[in-house]
């Protein structure tokens, strides 16, 4: 357990060290928000009516060009054998290196959804919801990432690829996400999409570090 | 004691070495010779558990590694081509990391840091370093958690004289505690009674 | 274990499919030829949707197929991963394309089929988008496994793939009764026995049989010639 926080530490340092491709990602997530009036045109209530959508549109496309760093940095400078042969779990290594991941990309997006909420003209009682539901949703798209990218490891860099890979399964973290967010905006009940989410946390985090642990090691040809 | 057995590795299909075998006393330096592309790195990363052999087995103290990696990967030391460095971090954080990869054990951050000549550079960010000091940062490893075989592939590229001399250095002290070093280099480190294994290639 | 093994030899199974090929060929044609006739001519319209529900009859065995195919995948993704034959991932290379098409066959009349019932092309229901999803998941598995010039660890990362991607599966078959969708719910395969009309029956078993007969000469044949190319490629390696 203490190695554990050990290692969450670092992954977190190092996440925080990496303050210009986090400001790229910031700057891209503002820039999608930035566009849909001019796709959708500046009707407020157009705007009003879609903002949890597009919010969630950025932040899905945001955390697809984040997820290359996951394992393909490690890959490139040499770490990832240094965490093959660690005599630690691999499991608990990807597990800390993925939670810090999910720590930092929700505390990204927590901070950039108030000028998106303003920019789009949100409400402002369906912003908690949209809190709650980056929450929920970005450790399933952290885990589906972390599969994605321990299984394309061996192929370096290859964007487009992980991103087909992806698609299908982030489509139910956006459908749940954005429901939940619609039902909070016409004042009802975000309790079942909320709880969808759960479910999809609670189906994808038990097998994930073994997958993504199995796929690490098999990859090394 | 290390024993390999008839080792082969294939890697998509092609052979990249075929029936290797030697063996190594503890105290030994194996140093592994061969032209490139035959399979010295490749040997090094099987020995590491990283690569299952095709065929064959690596036996160590007569019980074969497959069977326990756990216990394997808490013997082993691999300094691969790559020096396995985080730029955004400094040269103490560096090795904070490593010895929370390697768990508990004994962990000598100030004598390892000394070691290879980093002690004045603790602090500074691993950017600003040279290639050289980062080469030294990375055999840093070494000295930083016991561990009785080290695999060290082109351990000196980009080394200087001095960086040379300290890892001699580094490497005598552990082979006179029973450590057993394998490396796989262009230059053979100075070490006279090293036994010398050619690597034939996939033997065609 | 034993009668498997001798089947997933590559030798074997090379003398098996000179075998199989004609047989599959010639069944599927026969099948074919059969299974049109009825479907196109020897079948009553519908009473509500006329001529229109002979579409039926080439959009559902698509469905079957298509989704039947990726679950043999996974399964043979599994079995692949456990005992490490290779003829498991030589099955899953040779399907993979075989279920694309069969799926977007699938999805293609789905859509001619759409028109003229629902009044829309496409429409966002849980059965046409987990459809397309399963679509997607082919293609990231065809995608995945040309990206490796390694067989063996393609074969794996693509077999990963084909596993988690299996929790679609039941999505798309159960889509229908979850939610409450536009599209039909399931006829034939339900709790409360057969719903549809024994001379509309007939030809949609017959056209699936000759959809199965076909995708299985193809995925012989495939596998066949991906077992050849890999035994050239072993040998220019050996030479």
């Amino acid at each position: 357990m203490k190695n554990f926080y050990a290692l969450l530490h670092h992954e977190i340092r190092l996440q925080a060290r990496q303050k210009t491709e986090w400001a790229s990602l910031l700057l891209f997530f503002v820039i999608v928000i930035v566009l849909m009036p001019f796709a959708l045109g500046p009707e407020p209530e157009i705007l009003r009516r879609l903002a949890p959508g597009l919010i969630w549109l950025a932040a899905l496309l945001m955390s697809l060009l984040s997820l290359d760093r996951l394992f393909v940095q490690d890959a490139r400078d040499g770490t990832l054998d240094e965490m093959l042969i660690s005599p630690l779990a691999l499991e608990t290594i990807v597990v800390a290196k993925i939670l810090a991941q999910i720590l930092v990309m929700i505390a990204v997006l927590v901070v950039m959804a108030f000028p998106a909420a303003l920019l789009l003209g949100m409400e402002a009682r369906v912003l908690p919801v949209l809190i709650l539901t980056f929450a929920l949703g970005v450790p399933v798209l952290a885990l589906l990432g972390g599969i994605a990218g321990s299984v394309t490891v061996a192929l370096h860099r290859n964007p487009a690829l992980l991103t087909l890979l992806l698609i299908p399964f982030y489509i139910p973290v956006l459908i749940f996400a954005v429901s939940a967010c619609d039902a909070a905006a016409v004042g009802g009940s975000a309790a079942q999409p909320l709880l969808f989410l759960t479910a999809l946390i609670a189906l994808i985090l038990p097998p994930s570090p073994f997958i993504i642990a199995a796929a690490l090691r098999h990859g090394q040809g | 004691m290390l024993r390999v057995h008839n080792l082969s590795c294939r890697r998509g299909g092609r052979v990249i070495f075929r029936e290797t075998g030697f063996a190594t006393n503890s105290g030994g330096f194996a140093l592994i010779m061969g032209a490139n592309g035959s399979g010295k790195s490749s040997l090094l990363r099987v020995l590491a558990g990283l690569i299952a052999p095709a065929a064959g087995c690596v036996r160590w103290q007569d019980s074969d590694v497959a069977e326990d990696p756990a216990a394997h990967r808490a013997r082993v030391h691999y300094i691969g081509h790559l020096d396995a460095l985080k730029a955004g971090l400094t040269v103490r954080e560096m090795l904070d990391y490593w010895r929370a990869l390697h768990g508990a054990g004994q962990i000598k951050i100030e004598q390892s840091l000394a070691a290879f000549a980093l002690t004045s550079m603790a602090d500074r960010p691993i950017r600003r370093l040279s290639a050289g000091q980062k080469r030294r940062l990375s055999l840093t490893r070494l000295a930083l958690v016991e561990a009785p075989l080290w695999l060290l592939d082109e351990p000196t590229s980009a080394l200087d004289v001095t960086g040379q001399a300290l890892l001699r250095e580094v490497i005598s002290g552990h082979r006179a505690k029973g450590g057993i070093v394998i490396a796989a280099t262009h230059d053979d480190l100075n070490v006279p009674d090293a036994q010398v294994i050619t690597m034939a290639g996939g033997g065609r | 274990m034993n009668l498997f093994s001798r089947f997933a030899q590559p030798a074997h199974f090379i003398r098996l499919a000179r075998w199989l090929i004609p047989i599959l060929a010639l069944g599927s044609v026969l099948a074919f030829a059969f299974g049109l006739y009825y479907a196109l001519f020897a079948s009553p319209p519908d009473y509500q949707q006329g001529e229109m529900v002979r579409i039926m009859y080439v959009h559902v065995p698509a469905a079957w197929i298509g989704m039947g195919l990726y679950s043999a995948m996974a399964v043979a993704a599994a079995v692949g991963l456990v005992t490490r034959h290779t003829l498991a991932d030589i099955f899953c290379v040779a399907t993979a394309p075989v279920g694309a098409v069969f799926v977007a066959l699938c999805l293609v009349t789905g859509s001619l089929w759409g028109k003229p019932t629902w009044g829309a092309w496409w429409v966002w229901d849980a059965r046409l988008t987990s459809v397309l999803i399963m679509f997607f998941l082919y293609c990231g598995v065809i995608a995945l496994r040309h990206s490796f010039d390694d067989d063996e660890r393609g074969g794996k990362a693509s077999a990963i793939l084909l596993l988690v991607g299996a929790v679609n599966i039941p999505i798309v078959k159960f889509s229908v009764d979850w939610w409450h969708t536009l599209h039909q719910p399931a006829s034939l395969l339900r709790a409360k026995g057969v719903a549809i009309a024994p001379e509309m029956l007939r030809p949609l078993l017959m056209m699936g049989t000759a959809y199965a007969l076909y995708a299985a000469w193809l995925i012989v044949l495939r596998m066949q010639t991906v077992l050849c190319a890999r035994a050239i490629d072993c040998g220019r390696e050996e030479a």
